[in-house]
């Protein structure tokens, strides 16, 4: 099934010049927990084409949010390599990484992970302190990034007066206001009743269709099949299958 | 790029309770550092503002001070006619024959203090130019009477203008207050030198004179002659250098002072650290995020130490803003070098203020450091998982 994987990316390279969003070949990631190794990928190899909207799923303590971090470049593989965009970062350095991410990744993560203490606005702003933009541009960004998201009217909020939907919006916001090659959402509709569940999986739906953002998104959410493109199905660290989503059968 | 400063600002004030109390921790030390060197830096000032640019000291060879001097009428005699003394239009000499003995005085408080009573001639008002009278007149010699430095006031009794002082052998009558420029004289009695002279019963010797060089006079050559010439053989040197001699008991203070603070501030140090260790803990997964999104693990570090940086500069300007009041604030001392009660006023410098945010800054950074760092080396991994 990797195989097969590995083989349809290549295929889909053919296709297009532009490189696979994400591949992974033969990646291993093993953790040391005291005298044991835990093998949390084993062998794993994968291509996401350009522009598609996948879903990472599986049991729990089955890999992806190893796999997730590893193609954010928050983690290193054991063995392997991964390519973001056709840029080889297995092999980067911890600080060669951290200005990686800042230009190419955007993050949403279960708890949204948003600054307490700052603004929506100043949320969203946070990514574009790594970059070379003035401060009037970060704001035309961030404002653009926050409208995108349905939040044009909480631009001041702080995240405590936010429902969880809206901080999952902002957290969004924050992952695509420096229009990253990927976004990797680690469980986002994990906190979130359904309805809100509904509106985030249709927000990251409508950011793929209308800009085109890959988004890699690991989720036990059923609901989310009906949304993306392509499901990748890990368990205990290996890839069993490759399936395409319901948007995509429609 | 560096996180903003605004979200270690928030962060400590989301936290009221633990911030509050380390950076009353530290603003306590910086209360004590401020204290302890307004009253060195009001010492110092009290002692080297006694002295005068032209001017010298005279004494036995030997002497370190004045309490422990004394030479003859003769030796003075000798020297107060040299060239390089200046005069007055009259051809009096600036040389002002001394001899000051430490009295008892009651304080208002009904305590005792010794207190100099400093024999001087009239010209005394002349070599001493910082010396002057801001209340009734000067003195008249064999009259038993007595001018009173303002440092005395209301902090001793019987020292009021036209009030009858009893010290040593007699009782004196007060005619007049004078002013030393906040000086240590402020804090002594002047009477006639020759009635001094006949209480002390100690015979015709004086403890010290005071010189004021004539223009263009040779200070140096000066000197020498007073040491050289057999008839005089004295030690000279200039005021400021016998007042800076003098500070020992202002460096003694200013070293128990640093030593108290130092102490305090190692207390400081570690409840800062604890403040901070605290507050990466409760942040784990926020700094983690901030790495996540690119930020280093230098600019966490920097972010850190800023945060515990500003907590103890603001500890240090409510330290200071506790301490201020002291400023000014006249006080006595017993000068362990002329055994005798010296008045003196607080002096907060803007100096003082300095050190005093330096101190609290430096207390921030060693308390904010070994935190900053573990915060910098955290695995992002581990602690995004920390939820």
């Amino acid at each position: 099934m990797q195989r097969a994987a590995h083989s349809e990316g290549a295929a889909l390279r053919l296709d297009t010049p532009t490189p696979p969003a994400v591949e992974l070949d033969q990646v291993r990631r093993i953790y040391r927990r005291d005298e044991f190794a835990v093998h949390a990928l084993d062998n794993v190899s994968l291509t996401i084409p350009p522009a598609r909207f996948v879903a990472i799923m599986g049991p729990s303590g089955s890999g992806k949010t190893t796999l997730l971090n590893l193609i954010a470049g928050i983690d290193h593989p054991s063995s392997g390599r991964v390519a973001v965009g056709g840029e080889e970062i297995s092999s980067k350095k911890d600080r060669e990484l951290a200005a990686w991410r800042a230009r190419h990744i955007g993050l949403v993560f279960q708890f949204y992970n948003l600054i307490p203490v700052l603004t929506a606005r100043e949320n969203v702003d946070l990514p574009l302190l790594l970059t070379t933009l003035n401060k009037r541009d970060r704001r035309a960004h961030v404002e653009t990034a926050l409208r995108a998201v349905g939040l044009g009217d909480r631009m001041d909020h702080y995240p405590r007066q936010l429902s969880g939907g809206q901080e999952q919006r902002v957290a969004i916001a924050r992952a695509i206001v420096t229009d990253p090659t990927i976004v990797v959402a680690d469980e986002p509709t994990g906190d979130l009743d359904a309805t809100s569940a509904e509106e985030i999986l249709n927000l990251l739906g409508e950011l793929n269709r209308r800009f085109g953002k890959t988004i890699v998104m690991v989720t036990h959410d059923s609901r989310a099949e009906h949304h993306v493109d392509e499901i990748y199905r890990l368990d205990k660290g290996i890839l069993t299958g490759v399936e395409p989503g319901r948007r995509r059968l429609a | 790029m560096t996180i903003p400063l605004k979200y270690n600002a928030r962060s400590l004030i989301v936290r009221p309770v633990t911030t509050l109390m380390t950076a009353g921790g530290i603003a306590l030390v910086v209360v004590v550092f401020v204290i302890a060197m307004a009253m060195v830096a009001g010492l110092d000032a009290a002692i080297e503002d006694a002295g005068s640019p032209d001017n010298l000291v005279v004494l036995r060879r030997g002497a370190t001070t004045e309490t422990v001097s004394g030479f003859t009428i003769a030796q003075f005699e000798a020297l107060q006619y040299l060239a390089a003394i200046r005069r007055t239009p009259t051809g009096e000499p600036y040389a002002s024959p001394e001899l000051p003995v430490q009295v008892l005085l009651d304080r208002t408080d009904g305590v005792r203090d010794n207190v100099i009573l400093r024999g001087v001639r009239p010209i005394a008002l002349l070599v001493h130019d910082k010396v002057h009278l801001v209340a009734g007149r000067m003195f008249k010699p064999g009259l038993g009477e007595v001018i009173v430095g303002q440092g005395l006031l209301h902090r001793y009794r019987h020292c009021a203008l036209g009030a009858m002082l009893p010290a040593g052998r007699r009782t004196w009558k007060v005619v007049g207050i004078f002013a030393a420029g906040g000086g240590s004289f402020e804090s002594e009695i002047w009477g006639d030198l020759f009635q001094v002279l006949r209480d002390t019963q100690r015979g015709d010797y004086y403890a010290s004179v005071r010189i004021k060089l004539a223009p263009g006079a040779d200070a140096d050559a000066l000197i020498r002659r007073i040491a050289d010439d057999p008839r005089i053989n004295l030690q000279a040197e200039s005021e400021a250098a016998y007042y800076k001699d003098q500070t020992v008991t202002a460096d003694r203070m200013r070293s128990l002072g640093t030593v108290a603070a130092l102490i305090m501030a190692i207390g400081a140090v570690f409840a800062a650290m604890n403040t901070m260790y605290a507050a990466i803990s409760a942040r784990t997964t926020e700094l983690a995020t901030l790495r996540a999104l690119g930020f280093t693990g230098g600019a966490v570090m920097l972010s850190m130490l800023a945060e515990s940086l500003l907590l103890a500069l603001a500890a240090g300007l409510l330290g200071i803003v506790l301490a201020l009041p002291i400023n000014g604030v006249s006080t006595t001392f017993a000068n362990t070098v002329t055994f005798s009660t010296m008045a003196f006023s607080f002096r907060v410098t803007p100096a003082i203020i300095g050190q005093g945010l330096l101190f609290a800054a430096l207390m921030g950074l060693l308390g904010g450091w070994l935190p900053a760092w573990h915060a910098m080396r955290m695995n992002v991994v581990d602690a995004l998982r920390s939820l």
